[in-house]
């Protein structure tokens, strides 16, 4: 009793590093589904729900977020206002721009592609694009598919302890409750998964960042991953942070890492 | 109109400004005060949704002149900081415990 007491007032164990988080959480999803390969997370709830997967491959024949690729596309051949492309500063190999992010650059701390993207033409003399306008989820939405088929491999060097700090916070965020509704991301894409909430079914995490931007049918429109994550903390009646906080880009940079060697198949479609 | 009838009104008029002064004032503590805890617990990203909306409408109703319901509203915004604050202290430890292992 006396020893039940005095652990329940000690502080919890600090965490595990990030490779054991990963194969605890990829272990999580296996002795829940243990029918499912995991490569198949990459489709997200598809790789769960049957019925939702058919309609999903029927979606995928003429894919709703064709016109972004090809805007994307337009984007990726504009020259910028110094007479550069976005190719002078992200990469000639465009295949293979998208898996290099998240990642951690010490004193900037996570750098997503959308934070890329706005550097680069910020410093050839562009207009940094809002974090939701129709230019910068078409150009992650080509950059992505052009990635189709590469691995995340996101890294959490020894060497630079502010990217442990930065995944430390992703993880903290994602299994803290907040909002009136006191709920944190995992109590839906971890300890619920698979679920219904109403006449659909909760997501896995694993595989989450994988397929963005995706293009939702019940909002007719393209959506990046952090609208997805303004869109879960608002619907827990939190109040969101922004697009491109530190916040949200610890959290994809937590959520990348746990899906590391699952394949990019973004752009996708989602309900 | 005699002289202690209005006597009587004038010291009822000036019993009604300080009352309405004091409300006001009893109204910008309490506003002060949940502003004030709403900011902490916004440092602490632990927000909830509609706390800033709640404390704007309080304003805008004690602006009006309706002070009874400004400050249902102001109670409601503290309220809601309060709770917000004891999440933020209770998930400084409890979210370790979701952590999959």
């Amino acid at each position: 009793m006396a020893l039940t007491l005095l652990l329940g007032s000690l502080p919890l164990p600090s965490q595990a590093g990030p490779e054991e988080d990963r194969l605890a959480f990829v272990g999580h999803y296996q002795s829940l589904f243990p029918e499912v390969p995991i490569a198949e997370y990459a489709n997200g709830i598809y790789a769960l729900d049957e019925d939702a997967r058919a309609q999903w491959l029927a979606i995928e024949d003429f894919p709703p977020y064709e016109f972004s690729i090809e805007r994307g596309s337009e984007l990726w051949d504009t020259s910028l206002p110094d007479g550069s492309q976005l190719t002078d500063c992200l990469g000639t190999e465009i295949n293979k721009i998208r898996p290099q992010y998240p990642r951690y650059v010490p004193n900037q701390g996570v750098v997503t592609l959308e934070l890329a993207i706005n550097a680069c033409r910020s410093a050839a003399g562009a207009k940094r694009w809002d974090y939701s306008s129709g230019d910068m989820i078409d150009l992650t939405a080509y950059l992505a598919f052009e990635a189709r088929g590469q691995e995340l491999n996101v890294r959490v060097p020894a060497d630079q302890p502010g990217a442990l700090a930065a995944y430390e916070a992703g993880k903290r965020f994602y299994y803290s409750k907040r909002g009136q509704l006191n709920f944190a991301c995992a109590d839906c894409h971890v300890t619920s998964v698979g679920q219904y909430v109403r006449a659909d079914r909760l997501g896995p995490s694993l595989g989450h960042p994988t397929h963005f931007p995706v293009y939702r049918s019940k909002l007719g429109g393209m959506i990046s991953l952090h609208q997805r994550f303004f869109g879960c903390v608002r619907d827990v009646r939190a109040k969101p942070f922004e697009l491109q906080s530190e916040e949200f880009r610890n959290v994809e940079f937590f959520l990348s890492y746990m899906s590391n060697g699952l394949e990019i198949n973004g752009p996708g479609a989602r309900k | 109109m005699d002289r202690a009838r209005v006597s009587k009104h004038v010291i009822g008029a000036l019993l009604v400004s300080l009352f309405a002064g004091g409300c006001a004032s009893e109204f910008d503590r309490r506003f002060d005060e949940a502003e004030r805890l709403r900011q902490d617990v916004a440092a602490r990203g632990y927000e909830w949704i509609n706390t800033a909306d709640i404390l704007e409408q309080a304003q805008a109703s004690e602006a009006s002149g309706d002070l009874a319901a400004a400050l249902v509203l102001v109670e409601q915004a503290r309220f809601q900081a309060t709770a917000a604050l004891l999440q933020a202290d209770r998930e400084a430890e409890a979210w370790k415990r979701r952590v999959v292992r």
